[in-house]
């Protein structure tokens, strides 16, 4: 079970809280990310996914109770932005995640970030394709869905696109069938 | 519906009045059912205008199966191990004839049988005669594409055990479902301009048909189709250099497990004649790009010779013998399913031949 239980709350004094270093709600926020990177596995490039995490959400925390007040930030465009930043950032706490050590991160993030102009390129276009696709297609829902809820837009919809859409969903599982066994001759 | 959000601290008990209606779907789910179904209608019937007839998935739990009936007591008989030669070039069905039991089929696809060749030796309750496929570019590299079928069969869960089950309810049935014709592997093989310098290696097609106890026979659009069998010999020499042009690194990691390979074998060899296991090493024909890439990668005098003489077991390579020659391989690998039952006929009698010279001999000393 992820350890999401009664830390990261509200409270402002936190069941943690020892003398002088109080649990506020950031060490709440930071000790239950840090523990969730480590339930993932006993490497310090998952403490570092979690600790990412939890500076990311102290940082909105404190930032949205100094400023998230402004009209600026209920336009639209503003709203766009803070999405796609946030996605920015969180792609990097991934490459920790994923990385088996922090040699690798930082290699990653180097050619993320175009600092590594000598690497090979390895990606097929095939490969260019269905990610930039399945990315954008998962951006999309989620800037459309973001102050709607499920149920709401399932109703709205007409039944018969209803049908049609889940059929879809339902024939793209069916003919995805899971992992490849075709083999690999000669490759050492 | 009233909720609360916990049930064990009372003081802290927040009352949530939410309600969510349940919607109305009317008949989208039937509709949704239909669409699926005749999609899947159409996709099958794409698959199927390709010459693909329904099989038995080459699965990790396929194999598990068949390495089971060694456990459940039929140790005893025969079993064939070694990589996609021996899969596909021994067919079960001409040897039961011949033999009157059939053979239990672990050879695996891409795969060193080395790590099966150590498993079965270790196991009291194989106690037959084992044929073992070598295919030099894998046995003498170690190199294991199947390698967790084997390594993993006894840490099967229930759930892959009662998933296997269910999947062979419908794997006979439907074409579609195959490893070849998987939407991303559909979507990998379709013709796009790759940038310049990015490596794509062209995935394996499919190549047979496997039945239910894994007797495979080689794809008949191998053999009718020529610019199929095109395709799968240009697959097999992609990116191939000889040993000597091949990076320091790879060729000293080759060299290295010639030497591992052949010491392995040899000690699990050894291992199951000491206990009365008849092992019989076969080397199947090949051509083309293989008859240069093969003895380039593992010399004969350097692997098969040694291997056979120090492991005292019997070798049959085809080269040493007639009855094992003369086979047409589309794809320069494989004998197509009709050649495969004329090798068949041929190699059990070869084989009752060494069996019983071995007994005269053994009885004579």
């Amino acid at each position: 079970m992820l350890p999401f239980v009664r830390l990261a709350g509200e409270r402002k004094s936190g069941a943690i809280c020892a003398s002088y270093f109080c649990a506020t709600p950031y060490a709440n926020l930071m000790t239950t990310m840090l523990l969730g990177g480590l339930w993932h596995g006993a490497s310090w490039t998952f403490v570092v996914w979690g600790g990412l995490h939890g500076v990311y959400l102290s940082a909105e925390r404190w930032l949205s109770g100094r400023f998230g007040r402004a009209a600026l930030w209920q336009h639209w465009a503003a709203r766009w932005a803070l999405g796609l930043l946030t996605y920015a950032l969180i792609n990097i706490t991934w490459v920790f995640f994923r990385a088996q050590d922090f040699a690798t991160a930082w290699r990653m993030l180097q050619a993320m970030l175009g600092l590594s102009l000598v690497g090979q390129q390895v990606l097929p276009m095939i490969d260019l394709i269905q990610v930039t696709g399945v990315t954008l297609l998962m951006l999309a829902a989620h800037g459309f869905m973001r102050d709607r809820e499920l149920h709401a837009v399932v109703m709205a919809l007409p039944r018969w696109l209803l049908g049609v859409v889940w059929g879809a969903m339902l024939w793209l599982i069916l003919i995805t069938q899971g992992e490849s066994h075709a083999f690999i001759y000669f490759q050492f | 519906m009233p909720l609360s959000t916990s049930s064990s601290e009372p003081t802290a008990v927040a009352e949530v009045l939410f309600e969510r209606p349940l919607p109305l779907l009317g008949r989208a789910p039937w509709l949704a059912l239909l669409i699926a179904v005749l999609l899947m209608v159409g996709w099958e019937t794409w698959v199927r205008a390709q010459g693909v007839t329904p099989g038995y998935r080459n699965s990790d739990e396929l194999w598990a199966e068949q390495r089971r009936r060694i456990d459940r007591g039929e140790g005893d008989g025969v079993v064939i191990i070694g990589s996609s030669r021996a899969l596909f070039d021994i067919q079960l069905g001409v040897w039961e004839q011949l033999a009157g039991r059939r053979p239990i089929q672990l050879a695996l696809e891409g795969t060193s049988p080395v790590g099966v060749l150590e498993d079965l030796a270790a196991d009291p309750k194989f106690t037959g005669t084992l044929l073992v496929g070598v295919a030099p570019g894998l046995f003498f590299s170690g190199y294991e594409y199947r390698h967790d079928a084997f390594a993993n069969f006894r840490k099967e869960t229930p759930a892959q055990w009662s998933g296997q089950r269910l999947s062979m309810l419908i794997e006979p049935w439907l074409a579609f479902y195959d490893f070849d014709f998987a939407l991303p592997a559909v979507l990998r093989r379709q013709p796009l301009h790759n940038r310049d310098g990015v490596p794509f290696r062209i995935a394996v097609r499919k190549l047979s048909n496997m039945g239910r106890d894994r007797n495979s026979r080689l794809w008949d659009k191998l053999v009718d189709d020529p610019d199929y069998q095109q395709l799968a010999r240009r697959i097999w020499a992609q990116d191939w250099r000889p040993l000597a042009e091949e990076p320091e690194p790879k060729r000293k990691h080759i060299l290295e497990a010639r030497g591992k390979q052949i010491e392995r074998a040899v000690a699990a060899a050894r291992q199951l004649q000491a206990r009365g296991v008849a092992v019989i090493f076969a080397q199947m024909p090949y051509a083309g790009h293989y008859a240069i890439s093969e003895p380039d990668i593992a010399p004969r005098a350097l692997t098969w010779d040694p291997l056979i003489a120090q492991s005292g077991a019997i070798g049959l390579h085809f080269q040493d013998h007639p009855e094992m020659q003369g086979y047409t391989l589309p794809e320069w690998s494989h004998m197509s399913g009709p050649e495969a039952d004329r090798f068949t006929a041929a190699l059990y009698p070869l084989i009752q031949g060494q069996l019983a010279a071995r007994k005269t001999v053994g009885a004579a000393r």
